[in-house]
């Protein structure tokens, strides 16, 4: 009996030399002869926009002989522990997500870990030649964390974002619709197509970001038809992306907006039973045809144009015509940034470009339905007739005009979770208690940030 | 140790190698097992425990705050509301279970049932379904579009019960349990049917000529001897009732939406999404404390009565 113990002491012994062996070789293998390495961390796990990150990489690597992309793609959720645990590591990768406001880029400001772009913005051109001003602020930030929406540049998207209204050009031919100009006769239309035993609005409430999306364009419409489109404009960023104490969701514009919606749900615009539905559903009913309309982003695009009917899109009218465009709900897609522990930041910087300005990357975005960040946009890309030329149409015209429009999850930390919406869909709430749950939400943020 | 040498001295016919350790050998093979513990259980939790106490987004430096976070939870209607979600869950993901399992077991257990083994699978199948892949499935059942249970009244003629289930405050914490009842009924009935085997049937004959009728016989010979396997239930149903199970299911079916967020959801949004992982520490201090508590209570349930 002794001899097996013996053994297997000799045994554990070795196991244990075995395990501190291959720790060290696996922490000494991570130097590297040869070929630069820049890892990337992004959020494109979807197909159609990794194409375009492999289109990027691929030119990347051949204006940049000895330097390998390693580049990881994971959702948003995944990528974000991941980043975090890795920062606080003092690790991390030298490109990564830095996905705006509260979400990633405040926290990541404030504890030092982001790199300021302004630099290489500079250098490059990228606030000169991309996107629009309001745009741009949306990944700034000041130095101490303190103020989103102003400050230094700490991102850069890859794609830009837009809401619009998808709509199913077959049905609309068939009963002699057009595209609606007014709120009105956006109205009229969805009554035609009731009429017509046609889900007006494909619409699920199971979630709560897509109401904030589907609400904001109506907001947009009832306040600037109160104090134009402009003020509308600035009272948007001053809520969503500044935190102003001194905006209120009881400002005008906004119980109407709750009235109009819930409206909606009461003259049964969107499915039976749509508090269930997820809006993945709704764009699957949509596209089988079973709705007229669809109110939702550019990134359902390739999914809508490959329905078998035409689809078309149009941005959403205002309560009246000669108010002009109102805010499109819309923005840049989550933007990525330069690590500080990164001891390539020039070569991190030069990726970004390439990431910004790529033709060939550009040219799929015609194949795969994905917004650029150029604007104004190139219609070459797209066919006219075809929903993707109304998008970037709409994009153009968005950003032209300073109509780009803000997503209201981004209020406050809380309200990606907030239930206010689904309560006055489902007929919980009435829309001044809506109003009142989403004043005590803002204000409870703002307040406390001063 | 008898080697049958006769010699008293072991040591200087053995390898020197027996000397590593001597008095610490017990020691040196428990200690894997004790390194994976401290690294991987006693660690994490010291840690969060920790945590509880700073203010913190995750990023950069903690704030030491004391019990702050505690206050907070305490004040937090969120939390109450998640709590009382909870609470729901139990009922349907251990209460209900257990006494239906025990119905059931009660009425099959006594005899031998041809094609046992196939029913005993079948049983379980829902217990090898990873709880993410149950949540989507039971999205899609529950969907009021293109859904199997709405459908289902429809065919039926029973268009007044269609329901978006998931889509409703009251309904759809009920709708969440449901699945899972259907998770952990298989498991118990399994469980408690193997417990009514091992009774001796003298106890049951003896009964009988008390003249005991089944209601008596479930209470006072069936649930006595069962002790031992209600408390493995109740402590395995409880737990998944607060933590794992529970967070994959709602994470996939209704991600927390509309009444249905449970307390180990709402600590990681509160942690991972809102940027506050100090506040969603102290919440899961909170849930590890009272599983703990729970387990322990149903643990001493079992052992009185025991002679």
């Amino acid at each position: 009996m002794n001899r097996t113990l013996a053994g297997s002491k000799l045994f554990l012994l070795a196991m244990a030399m075995l395990l501190a062996l291959s720790a060290a070789g696996w922490a000494g293998g991570q130097k590297e002869t040869g070929p630069v390495t820049l890892t990337v961390w992004d959020v494109y796990d979807q197909e159609g926009m990794h194409k375009v990150l492999e289109a990027v990489i691929a030119q990347f690597e051949r204006e940049h002989p000895n330097v390998k992309v390693e580049e990881t793609a994971r959702n948003l959720d995944t990528d974000k522990a991941a980043t975090m645990a890795a920062l606080n590591a003092g690790a991390g990768p030298d490109v990564m997500t830095v996905n705006n406001g509260e979400t990633m880029m405040g926290p990541m400001v404030r504890a030092k870990y982001v790199v300021d772009l302004g630099p290489y913005s500079a250098k490059y051109g990228w606030e000169k030649n991309f996107l629009s001003p309001s745009l741009w602020d949306r990944a700034k930030y000041t130095p101490d964390g303190k103020v989103f929406g102003t400050g230094n540049l700490y991102g850069v998207p890859a794609f830009g974002e837009l809401v619009g209204v998808y709509y199913n050009r077959d049905i609309f031919d068939r009963l002699s619709l057009k595209v609606p100009q007014t709120v009105p006769e956006l109205e009229q239309a969805a009554e035609k197509l009731k009429a017509a035993g046609i889900t007006p609005i494909a619409y699920g409430a199971a979630e709560v970001w897509p109401f904030f999306q589907i609400w904001a364009d109506i907001l947009a419409a009832t306040m600037a038809d109160k104090i134009g489109g402009d003020t509308t404009q600035k009272w948007m960023s001053d809520v969503v992306i500044i935190g102003d104490p001194k905006r209120s969701f009881k400002d005008p514009g906004v119980l109407e907006a709750a009235q109009t919606i819930r409206r909606w749900a009461d003259r049964d615009y969107f499915f039976k039973g749509f508090t269930g539905i997820i809006i993945d559903d709704a764009m699957n009913l949509f596209v089988a045809g079973k709705a007229g309309m669809f109110l939702q982003g550019s990134w359902y695009c390739s999914a809508v144009a490959g329905a078998d009917f035409r689809a078309g899109m149009f941005a959403f009218p205002p309560m009246k015509k000669e108010t002009g465009m109102v805010p499109q709900v819309g923005g840049m897609n989550t933007p990525m940034g330069i690590n500080i522990n990164s001891k390539k930041k020039d070569l991190a910087a030069e990726f970004l470009n390439t990431l910004l300005s790529a033709p060939e990357a550009h040219k799929l975005e015609g194949e795969i339905f994905v917004l650029p960040p150029a604007v104004p946009a190139d219609l070459s890309i797209a066919q006219q007739g075809t929903v993707f030329y109304d998008m970037l149409v709409q994009w153009s015209d968005m950003n032209a005009k300073n109509r780009v429009g803000q997503y209201f999850d981004w209020t406050t930390p809380t309200m990606g979770d907030e239930p206010a919406g689904q309560e006055l869909l489902s007929g919980r709430i009435s829309p001044e208690q809506f109003v009142e749950k989403m004043q005590t939400n803002y204000y409870s943020w703002v307040s406390s940030k001063k | 140790m008898n080697n049958g040498s006769g010699t008293k001295d072991h040591r200087r016919t053995y390898s020197p190698l027996n000397d590593i350790g001597g008095a610490l050998t017990p020691y040196l093979y428990v200690a894997p097992t004790v390194l994976v513990i401290l690294v991987f259980l006693i660690y994490p939790m010291a840690s969060v425990f920790w945590y509880s106490l700073t203010r913190w987004s995750g990023l950069g430096l903690k704030e030491f705050i004391g019990f702050g976070n505690y206050a907070t939870m305490l004040a937090d209607p969120i939390f109450w509301t998640s709590f009382k979600t909870n609470i729901t869950y139990v009922l349907f993901f251990s209460l209900l279970p257990t006494v239906v399992g025990l119905l059931l077991a009660s009425v099959v257990g006594r005899s031998r049932i041809p094609g046992e083994r196939y029913f005993r699978a079948i049983l379980l199948t829902p217990q090898v379904i990873a709880s993410v892949a149950m949540g989507v499935i039971f999205r899609w059942i529950f969907s009021p579009g293109f859904g199997v249970l709405d459908g289902f009244f429809n065919i039926v003629g029973l268009e007044g019960w269609q329901k978006p289930w998931l889509g409703d405050s009251t309904l759809a914490p009920i709708a969440v349990g449901t699945i899972g009842t259907w998770l952990w009924l298989g498991f118990v009935v399994i469980v408690f049917v193997a417990g009514i085997q091992k009774i001796d049937p003298a106890l049951y004959d003896a009964g009988n000529l008390d003249g005991a009728s089944g209601w008596q016989e479930l209470v006072f010979i069936t649930l006595p001897q069962l002790r031992a396997e209600l408390v493995v239930v109740l402590v395995v149903t409880l737990i998944r009732a607060f933590g794992s199970g529970v967070f994959g299911i709602v994470a996939a079916v209704t991600d927390g939406r509309y009444n249905t967020m449970p307390l180990a959801l709402y600590a990681y949004r509160v942690a991972f999404v809102h940027n506050r992982m100090g506040y969603g520490s102290a919440v899961t201090v909170f849930l590890i404390v009272l599983i703990l508590l729970l387990s322990g209570l149903t643990f001493r349930f079992g052992q009185r009565g025991r002679r």
